[in-house]
């Protein structure tokens, strides 16, 4: 280490010596000193500069805390370094360093000390009680078949040894690499990458069963996959050498000991201590595809009760890895059908070997039909979907996935079930589901239809007619399709068609299950959603609320569906404009949703995304933007770039830098986003009409009106077309065509677009919402440049009264003070006019600079009143026609 | 001053005798301050020695403080029929200095390691270092110290002699020559800057 490298130069903040020293003798006076006599010390020596007061408090405040930090930092590390064993030998071997440790024993690394070459090993000390004389009895006898297993894809092991103090000790090859899990993620593989990984290991494991080595402990942790992306399978033979129950063939089966291994990946005959076999690897590597696919383990044990660890993974069916993992779309279909059968509880309906596993993957990646089965329902709707790739718009996928989603649930929950009245029940659920799906999927089959592709609406609406007029059994199970067809045409944008479906399922459940159901809960919330996107405000929030408080009860506090719920509450009061309280429900369900899901999870995306939203509305953008990047990023991670979420963070990213008034960031934004929706939704939908509109008031504020207008034009006819002429949405449009009409001399047309606009907002939002001062504002100046003083004096007071409830957006209340002082001096008042405009035209001017078409509108109003005549003319302002995309409602299918 | 680093220490090391140690200690009280740089290394390698050769089932926390390795170093190292108070002295400054190296050679080697980023072969069970409390990274301590000796040579040297060398404040007087009361001041204000600089964030102070 080089003493003159001025590594303390980055301590203590680059203090002055002279500034340090007066500190240091103030701190040493002071210290001495009682309370009292202290404070009068620290006053009077401080006098008037708070900053060295401030430090001194700080140095005083450390003096109390301290304790033994010093100390406790160095005997930390002494602590370390002796468990580093670094220089210790171990057999013919010398410790260089430690690498880790685990619940069994510590890893080092170490160099073979009679060598010339210094080949490093791993050498594995285990400290968890074990006779060190058995284990190397036991290395012995097992010694000729793991020196056969010479695979470029395993670590081998090398000799066993006996530590200074007595610890048995392996010696294995030496392998610097990262967890196969992490690297997956690290290098960001795609799902074939990853699955091309994947098959590696298995070759590895294959040449293993082939030797009649079984690993017993493959995990992510014992696969590492080097620099050069080469996976290397660690620790061969050693949990077997290590099993109590391996050797001693005599011991019942019922009497052995509990094995020691890792639960998530333990087979269900591991952990019934039953034979272990080549299918217990295939099992534990159908649980590693499921991790690497998903990013998380099939299920969680979270105990450490033996039975209840026994119970979970011998009954548990795992959730299907597209229902788990972000690559929904991806891993449906073949991947499901791969790991659930590599999972399957008993060994025979597993693959019967590492191969067919492998060779199913293959199979996959070439395109070739897997040799796994799935139920056939889900084959067919697989089928189906696969044939349609290109033919139906990604939504009509999505449909056709939740609709096959809600068999395989309900089929899981049939093998799941193991009492024989429920699986009885379920089966026949399962069926008549089946049933149904079978009938759609083959009116849906193109060589039935004579190769005329079936449109998403066109599926929706036979399904929709199927569940009408056919007599159900299960009325639970209608319920579920109609729910899910409801949330179908939502998402489509066919808003009355949903609520119909909606609204049938929520009746239906409530009959069938009782007022307090967590299926009612499911209804309520997805009905919340549906009235948001209709513009029904309050019906939203009392919908939302009711969910909530439904699923409180039967979940408790803590809970994903809670969380779903809070956001969904507080987009409603979002839309009616109580952003303080939307504020605190988004952080409590993102921060929920962060200890419940971590960080990676598509639904934390929305928590951070809409938080971001509410953060924005609030004014604080500075806040907001970054984690709308960190949205957006997420997203495009988890969910692909072709996303409708995605193309949400773009638009809304656009929305913040609109606001920070980086009009060429914003129309970059809003342009991307509405490509992207145009390719997911085709031409029609709710969310391109609100992207054409957020372009077009865009390109209103950058001055170029002769492109907004058409494309302001387009969104108005789009929304009257998709949500009726009533929807309050409809007014950002009306108000941004006014404007544009205004400024462009459109004549008459502009006021009955701000009275259309001002009277939707009136009926859906509550008073003081502050929409409504965008609306009132943009008539009332129209009024008054018209000279109709009567009608206008209310509307600009009202404006004026809204904005000024929020003084921290200066410049909006400055505009609708000068509006008012407009109104002032056509009153004659002019002297009080005067005051405001002067005042009101700076800020305006500071704020949005003098060309802004606002700050250029008090500047002549101030100049007409200077020559005391008119009252100036130009256009109406307000920079409010942005439409903030809704926040992503949740939605969970049971 | 030529401090010896991991790296220049021959891995084979043999343990220095006592008669090489006690040589040069009392070779460097009588003046030949070359001594002093053949000392160190000698030092450095015995106490790396003793603080890495601490095994685990053995290991009662009070082998492991690094003031009763500096201590039990000057057992091992110095004929003590032959040297005096002074030398004993002079023993524990530079075996303070060396005690700090060791450690902070080897907290450093574990940052080097982990930003490598390899995970290693960790397994038989998933790696989970116990949660111990988190004390103040000796790297950023070492750091913390130089800014203090820039401003103030004789508190980091207080500190380095009472924390890694475990002398009393009776010895530390001795070995800088000063008085009692300074070193107590010395070691109080040492600690509170140093506290200052690398204790919890602001958030978790009271307010001031």
């Amino acid at each position: 280490m080089n003493e003159n490298q001025p590594e303390g130069a980055t301590a203590f903040h680059g203090m002055s010596p002279e500034r340090w020293r007066r500190l240091d003798a103030l701190f040493r006076d002071a210290v001495e000193r009682d309370d009292a006599d202290r404070a009068a010390l620290l006053d009077r020596a401080c006098d008037g500069d708070a900053e060295l007061r401030r430090e001194v408090e700080e140095l005083l405040d450390a003096h109390r805390r301290a304790g033994s930090f010093l100390e406790d930092a160095a005997l930390d590390e002494a602590a370390r370094l002796a468990e580093s064993r670094a220089g210790q030998r171990i057999g013919a071997y010398e410790v260089v360093e430690q690498l880790g440790r685990g619940g069994m024993g510590t890893v080092y690394l170490a160099v073979r000390a009679d060598e010339r070459y210094r080949k490093q090993v791993a050498i594995k000390v285990i400290t968890r009680g074990l006779d060190t004389d058995e284990v190397q009895r036991r290395f012995r006898q097992e010694r000729q078949i793991l020196a056969g297993l010479d695979h470029p894809n395993i670590a081998g092991l090398l000799d066993a040894a006996t530590s200074d103090d007595g610890l048995p000790c392996f010696v294995m090859e030496y392998v610097d690499g990262t967890r196969i899990d992490h690297y997956c993620e690290r290098q960001r593989l795609s799902v074939n990458q990853r699955l091309e990984l994947f098959r590696t290991v298995c070759s590895a494991v294959q040449a293993a069963h082939r030797n009649l080595v079984v690993h017993r402990d493959l995990k992510p942790s014992n696969i590492l996959v080097t620099a050069d992306g080469v996976p290397k399978l660690l620790d061969f033979g050693i949990a077997k050498l290590l099993d109590p129950a391996s050797f001693d063939q005599t011991v019942e089966p019922t009497a052995r000991p509990f094995r020691r291994m890792t639960p998530e990946y333990a087979s269900p005959e591991q952990v019934r201590s039953e034979n272990i076999t080549t299918a217990s690897d295939v099992y534990s590597l159908g649980v590693l595809l499921y991790v690497l696919l998903t990013g998380r383990p099939p299920y969680r044990v979270d105990t450490n009760r033996a039975t209840e660890m026994e119970r979970v993974i011998c009954e548990q069916e795992p959730e299907r890895p597209s229902a788990a993992g972000p690559e929904r779309r991806r891993l449906s279909g073949d991947l499901d059908t791969v790991v659930l059968k590599a999972l399957a509880k008993e060994p025979e309906r597993r693959y019967a070997s590492v191969e067919q596993l492998s060779g199913d993957l293959k199979r996959h990646l070439v395109g070739q039909p897997i040799i796994a089965r799935p139920p056939t329902f889900s084959y067919r709707a697989g089928k189906f979907l696969r044939r349609h790739r290109t033919g139906v718009a990604m939504a009509a996928l999505s449909v056709a996935l939740l609709l096959a989603g809600i068999v395989t649930t309900a089929w899981q929950a049939h093998v799941a079930t193991t009492a024989r009245a429920t699986a009885e029940a379920e089966r026949g659920r399962a069926e008549e589901v089946t049933g149904f799906l079978e009938e759609l999927f083959q009116v849906a089959d193109p060589s039935r239809t004579e190769g005329e592709t079936i449109t998403a609406r066109e599926l929706l609406d036979r399904g929709a007619a199927r569940l009408a007029d056919q007599p159900w059994e299960q009325p639970e199970v209608q319920a579920r399709l109609l729910d899910a067809i409801g949330w179908s045409y939502h998402g489509l944008g066919y808003y009355d068609d949903a609520g119909r479906y909606l609204e049938e399922a929520l009746v239906i459940r409530r009959r069938v299950l009782g007022r307090e159901h967590l299926a009612v809960a499911e209804s309520l919330d997805n009905m919340a959603a549906l009235l948001l996107a209709r513009g029904e405000y309050a019906a939203a929030r009392t919908s939302s609320r009711e969910a909530l408080e439904m699923r409180r009860r039967l979940l408790g506090d803590e809970h994903p569906s809670v969380a779903e719920s809070l956001n969904n509450l507080a987009q409603a009061l979002q839309a009616e404009g109580d952003y303080a309280a939307a504020e605190p429900l988004l952080r409590e369900a993102l921060a929920m949703k962060k200890r419940l899901l971590g960080d990676d999870h598509p639904s934390v995306a929305v928590g951070v995304n809409n938080l971001a939203g509410v953060l924005n509305l609030l004014g604080d953008y500075e806040t907001a933007e970054p984690l709308f990047r960190e949205a957006l990023g997420a997203r495009r991670r988890l969910l692909g770039e072709k996303h409708p979420q995605v193309a949400e963070s773009l638009n809304n990213l656009g929305l913040i830098l609109y606001r920070q008034r980086d009009y060429q960031g914003a129309e970059t934004h809003f342009r991307q986003a509405l490509d992207l929706r145009r390719q997911l939704y085709g031409e029609e939908h709710p969310a391109v009409a609100r992207g054409l509109g957020n372009l077009a008031t865009v390109l209103l504020d950058s001055g170029d009106y002769a492109r907004a207008e058409p494309l302001s034009r387009e969104a108005l006819a789009m929304k009257e077309r998709l949500l009726g002429e009533e929807h309050p949405s409809l007014a950002f449009n009306l108000n941004s065509l006014g404007q544009v009409l205004e400024v462009r001399g459109g004549g008459p047309g502009a006021e009955a677009l701000y009275r259309r606009a001002l009277r939707l907002r009136r009926e859906a939002l509550p008073p003081g919402h502050r929409h409504l001062a965008t609306s009132a504002l943009a008539l009332g100046q129209l009024l008054l440049d018209r000279g109709d003083l009567e009608q206008a004096e209310p509307l600009l007071r009202e404006a004026l009264e809204i904005r000024r409830a929020r003084p921290e957006d200066a410049w909006r209340v400055a505009e609708a003070e000068s509006a008012l002082a407009g109104l002032l001096a056509a009153l004659g008042r002019l002297r009080k006019a005067e005051t405001l405009l002067a005042a009101s035209c700076d800020v305006l001017e500071a704020e949005l600079g003098p060309e802004d078409r606002r700050a250029r509108r008090a500047r002549e109003r101030l100049r007409d009143l200077a020559r005391q005549s008119s009252y100036g003319s130009g256009s109406a302002g307000g920079q409010m026609m942005i439409e903030q995309d809704p926040p992503t409602s949740a939605h969970t299918s049971q | 001053m030529g401090v010896p680093s991991q790296t220049e220490v021959p891995s084979q090391t043999v343990v220095p005798t006592q008669t090489e140690v006690t040589r040069l200690l009392l070779a460097w009280s009588n003046g030949n301050q070359a001594a002093v740089d053949e000392l160190m290394p000698l030092v450095y390698d015995e106490l790396h020695r003793l603080a890495s050769g601490r095994m685990r089932r053995e290991r009662a926390d009070h082998t492991l403080q690094p003031t009763a390795l500096v201590h039990e170093a000057y057992v091992r190292l110095v004929d003590q029929q032959r040297v005096e108070w002074k030398n004993r002295a002079q023993f524990f400054g530079i075996a303070a200095q060396m005690m700090r190296r060791v450690l902070v050679d080897h907290a450093r080697g574990r940052r080097y390691a982990k930003r490598r980023g390899s995970e290693h072969q960790v397994s038989l069970d998933e790696a989970s270092l116990p949660a111990r409390g988190r004390p103040a990274d000796l790297v950023a301590l070492d750091d913390a110290l130089r800014g203090l000796e820039r401003f103030d040579a004789r508190m980091a040297r207080v500190t380095e002699l009472r924390v890694f060398g475990g002398l009393s404040i009776d010895e530390t007087a001795e070995v800088l020559g000063v008085s009692k009361t300074t070193v107590v001041n010395d070691a109080r204000a040492a600690k509170a800057w140093l506290y200052r600089e690398l204790g919890p964030e602001d958030g978790e102070r009271e307010p001031a």
